[in-house]
């Protein structure tokens, strides 16, 4: 098994690069149907697709209120990958104090 | 390729659910590794930053279609597959509850594609080319990542054929998918390619 290694491996730097190069460059993606959109279209059974009863926040990846669409998406993204950062990083807090407890 | 509700029958949603379910709770509690050593988390969290915002990076394909990276094979060669199904798992609940990307009745089929089927096909995939122990071989990698596309997309064509309400034939929807999914592969392999080789000329000792 490959153990990714620490923060500090330059990498990570290079990932959060790539990641802001990323959150700017998605503002101007291409809003064509995806390869299972198209197949749905293509195949009649897109119609069937209902929308979850559940809310979301940020529907198709942006902010809600922001006049500017291509602002709202971007900082959308940035709020995505946000979010995902601060998940991995309470897990591994959660994980160190639980870690703690067992060995005391 | 991320499915929405509707197009999946009530049983495929269940039982994806309980497989990914299956293979998730198993990585973790025995495969990550965390159990000992949880300090590469962190860095898994930077991983699913960047393949979470680079999904949103629609590039064109042929004729009014799109496609973007999944990035299971990014995760997979940094982290090793176990990890990487977290870190891609992760990422799709975010994207399911927060983005209303993929289904929530489908969640569990959208990760046994994407958080597993690709993880595993791809990485595996990878590992058969890559003669070069000591670093990253380009074309294992672009194979890799190019399989890893294409088996999603054969996974989602079986779940999609088994719900009958969409009244299509495992044959037609699969040559339809892995026809455009084999296209997108090919973005997602020079992707990953790209991003591999050089994060690894930044730190060849890493890989």
């Amino acid at each position: 098994m490959k153990i990714g290694s620490k923060l500090k491996n330059p990498i990570y730097k290079w990932l959060l690069i790539f990641l802001i190069i990323m959150l700017l460059l998605a503002p101007f993606a291409s809003s064509k149907p995806d390869g299972l959109e198209r197949v749905a279209i293509d195949r009649g059974f897109a119609e069937n697709t209902s929308n979850s009863s559940v809310m979301s926040i940020m529907p198709d990846y942006m902010i809600p209120g922001i006049g500017n669409e291509k602002a709202a998406t971007a900082l959308a993204g940035g709020a995505g990958a946000l979010i995902l950062l601060g998940l991995f990083y309470g897990a591994e807090k959660v994980m160190a104090v639980l870690h703690n407890k067992e060995r005391q | 390729m991320h499915i929405p509700d509707g197009l999946l029958s009530s049983t495929v949603c269940a039982a994806s659910y309980v497989i990914s379910g299956a293979v998730e709770t198993y990585g973790i509690s025995k495969k990550s590794g965390m159990e000992h050593d949880h300090s590469q988390v962190p860095a898994m969290g930077v991983m699913a930053a960047f393949i979470f915002a680079a999904q949103m990076v629609n590039f064109p394909v042929l004729g009014g279609t799109s496609g973007h990276l999944i990035g299971a094979v990014l995760a997979a060669v940094v982290f090793g597959p176990w990890n990487a199904s977290i870190i891609m798992t992760t990422i799709l609940i975010i994207q399911c509850l927060l983005f209303g990307d993929g289904g929530i009745a489908s969640l569990g089929a959208n990760v046994l594609n994407m958080g597993i089927g690709a993880v595993f096909s791809g990485y595996y995939t990878y590992h058969l080319f890559n003669r070069n122990k000591k670093g990253i071989s380009v074309i294992a990698v672009f194979l890799g990542s190019w399989v890893s596309v294409v088996a999603a997309a054969l996974m989602a064509s079986a779940e999609l054929a088994l719900t009958a309400s969409n009244s299509i034939t495992f044959r037609d929807v699969s040559m339809l998918m892995v026809y455009w999914h084999m296209l997108i592969g090919i973005g997602e392999g020079i992707i990953t390619a790209i991003i591999l080789k050089y994060l690894a000329r930044m730190k060849p000792d890493f890989f």
